[in-house]
């Protein structure tokens, strides 16, 4: 019944219509550009929800995520250049299809692969999540703790190697003692306040993920231009339309688009994994199973739908853990938990029964944003290769100046821009040293949520550890996040053994 | 690689620093869980533990590297520090000249630092970026958004 009453509250309402436009139309544009991701789209249009109800933001910030995974691949098929990490296989076949003169097909089955990813994830989030509330509800808050510890092992264990996992896990780390600034929830003495009155209610995560998201981004770009001493711009294609393909097509690589879209929705569900993964695998797996898999990389359809399925598919996936757990499991959906926070509301099991109208609202307007995403990708597509045309002072200033506004919007307090600042440093050393910034945002995002269960849950078993730990599903929750992160190590060590052996 | 050892190296003392402030901090129940610094320590305990080696292995990389980047690379660094500079500038007078006027200054200086010269586009495009979000924000959106001090406050008024 509730759902019912989400997507006529929805569909009814045209500030919904128009939020899910603007969401999906900058979050396309967004991704389009290279150096803003999906989550940093994101963070850009957090301004822009300040003035909003807790529905209509939720329903901007979905649209934005949707588009801005989308978005990548313009760039990718044009310009062999991806917009967003997602994106990087669609440039194996996409930007050939360019080369052979295909650029609007390539454009066509992108958006046509990603509306059908999406909206096949936003279903079975519809699907599945009532079900993942039934078991949630039966956690004890060791159990959350243990399910919040997994996925930020995730998120660390994804570097390539041992050194980039330790960078992960050390941003992590940096994310989680952030946290912990403020007056303790259980003692209530005041944490690395240093005598500030200002730090007592603990540090803002807005400001900081604006800062090292966005800004940090900036300086990245300003330094990397001053290197390169200006590239040359590439965007001056013209005349380029989508065309979608027609529905023989479509049925021709209809194994790669389903597999692609139950490949994007498992990796977007695990925490840690997300787009990147999904789009790399499925294209992997497509090659394999392709009859013209020696074809691939020259640009056949089938390259480009499968990785664009994927990466969209894991949208409604990543929103799965987030919804029903309170969990995020990316940079992006830690973002979006950040919305729900600046209103008051923690998302998890209770919320489908306290507010079902919001979590409802959510998905539908994220099913009609991937609805829209075919029609608005189709006429925008020409228009979004002319915005990537502005040269980059315009962009960046912007950028810039958003944050400020995203800053000192939330409490009309100058020093979240002076902390917003101070991140813009810290999220361009972290950029330029490859310390995942997406890692930090997570531990700070879910620092309170393990300390106060992990906590709670020790307080309740009487400080007993064992009591505490020892049930089927927190040793479960706890044996995965060893592996995962000892995983890298076993692998060089495997590798090494192998070399020896030789 | 010298800054990625710098920042690991600060990171690193930061981790000790905040750890021994940790040990300070006023204990009530002498039962670890309970006490404040219980989760910030081992929190540090694991970040000082994950940066030796991190540290160890960039000094071992910077050991067998050969030089990098002379000064050139300076002169990029020059280019960041001006626009953190200017970004410094631009929050403080935010208070004094409100919002427009503080973000058209630091839109026109940003644009110059990002595009390596002058060129005579720039202050229009400054202005349009500046009064287009004012205007967005500020009157749209009804954002309250900085109105600086005396006549900058009055004249606010009139945008938004």
């Amino acid at each position: 019944m509730d759902i019912y009453i989400a997507i006529y509250g929805v569909l009814s309402d045209p500030l919904s219509w128009l939020l899910i436009i603007f969401g999906l139309g900058g979050g396309i544009l967004f991704g389009a550009l290279p150096g803003i991701s999906a989550a940093m789209g994101v963070v850009l249009m957090l301004p822009f929800t300040y003035k909003l109800d807790v529905i209509h933001a939720l329903i901007l910030m979905v649209s934005t995520y949707c588009g801005g995974v989308f978005g990548g691949s313009i760039m990718a098929i044009m310009f062999n250049i991806p917009g967003t990490p997602e994106a990087t296989p669609t440039t194996f076949d996409g930007y050939q299809m360019t080369l052979k003169g295909e650029a609007g097909k390539a454009l066509g089955v992108a958006i046509t692969c990603s509306a059908l990813g999406g909206a096949f994830s936003v279903v079975m989030l519809a699907l599945i999540s009532p079900l993942l509330v039934k078991v949630a509800l039966s956690f004890g808050p060791v159990d959350y703790a243990a399910v919040a510890f997994l996925g930020l092992s995730a998120i660390a264990g994804l570097g390539h190697g041992p050194r980039e996992q330790l960078k992960n896990l050390l941003a992590v780390t940096m994310g989680l003692l952030l946290a912990t600034v403020g007056l303790d929830a259980i003692t209530g003495i005041p944490r690395f306040t240093f005598g500030s009155p200002a730090f007592l209610s603990g540090i803002k995560f807005i400001p900081i993920m604006i800062g090292a998201f966005a800004g940090g981004e900036v300086l990245r770009q300003i330094e990397e231009r001053r290197i390169q001493k200006e590239k040359k711009q590439l965007f001056f294609v013209k005349g380029v339309t989508a065309k979608l393909p027609s529905l023989r097509e479509l049925f021709s690589i209809k194994w790669s688009i389903i597999k692609s879209a139950f490949i994007g929705l498992g990796i977007g569900i695990l925490p840690g994994a997300g787009a990147t993964i999904a789009s790399f695998v499925s294209y992997g797996v497509a090659k394999r199973s392709s009859k013209q898999s020696d074809k691939f990389g020259t640009g056949v359809m089938e390259g480009v739908a499968a990785p664009e399925t994927a990466n969209n598919a894991s949208t409604g996936g990543a929103m799965i853990p987030l919804l029903t757990l309170g969990i995020p499991g990316s940079g992006t959906t830690a973002v979006i938990l950040g919305v729900f926070l600046i209103y008051g509301i923690q998302p998890g099991p209770l919320l489908f029964s306290t507010n079902p109208k919001l979590v409802y609202s959510i998905i539908v307007g994220m099913f009609v944003a991937n609805i829209l995403m075919i029609f608005l990708g189709r006429i925008g597509a020409k228009a979004f290769v002319q915005f990537l045309r502005l040269p980059y002072y315009v962009i960046g200033t912007t950028i810039l100046l958003l944050s400020a506004i995203g800053s000192y919007g939330l409490n009309n307090d100058i020093d979240d821009v002076w902390i917003c600042l101070a991140f813009m440093g810290i999220g361009y050393f972290m950029k330029k040293y490859k310390f995942s910034i997406a890692a930090l945002v997570l531990g700070l995002v879910l620092g309170k949520l393990i300390e106060n269960n992990l906590r709670r849950g020790l307080i309740i078993t009487h400080f007993s550890w064992q009591k505490a730990m020892f049930h089927p599903l927190t040793l479960s929750l706890i044996f995965i996040t060893i592996i995962i992160l000892i995983w890298p190590y076993i692998k060089a060590y495997g590798v090494r053994f192998k070399r020896g052996a030789k | 690689m010298v800054g990625e050892l710098i920042f690991e190296s600060i990171v690193f003392i930061v981790s000790i620093f905040l750890y021994v402030v940790s040990t300070q901090m006023q204990i009530i129940n002498p039962i670890p869980v309970m006490r404040p610094n219980w989760w910030p320590q081992i929190i540090l305990i694991i970040m000082i533990i994950v940066d030796i080696p991190l540290i160890y292995g960039t000094a071992k990389k910077l050991k067998n590297s050969p030089k990098e980047r002379g000064i050139g690379y300076a002169k990029v660094w020059l280019w960041l520090i001006a626009e953190i500079i200017n970004m410094v500038i631009f929050i403080i007078l935010l208070n004094i000249l409100g919002f427009l006027i503080s973000a058209f200054l630091f839109a026109l200086i940003s644009s110059i630092i990002i595009d390596g010269k002058f060129r005579t586009v720039h202050p229009f495009v400054s202005l349009l970026v500046s009064f287009g979000l004012t205007l967005f924000f500020g009157s749209f959106l009804s954002l309250a958004l900085p109105r600086g001090l005396s006549i900058f406050r009055d004249l606010s008024f009139w945008l938004y």
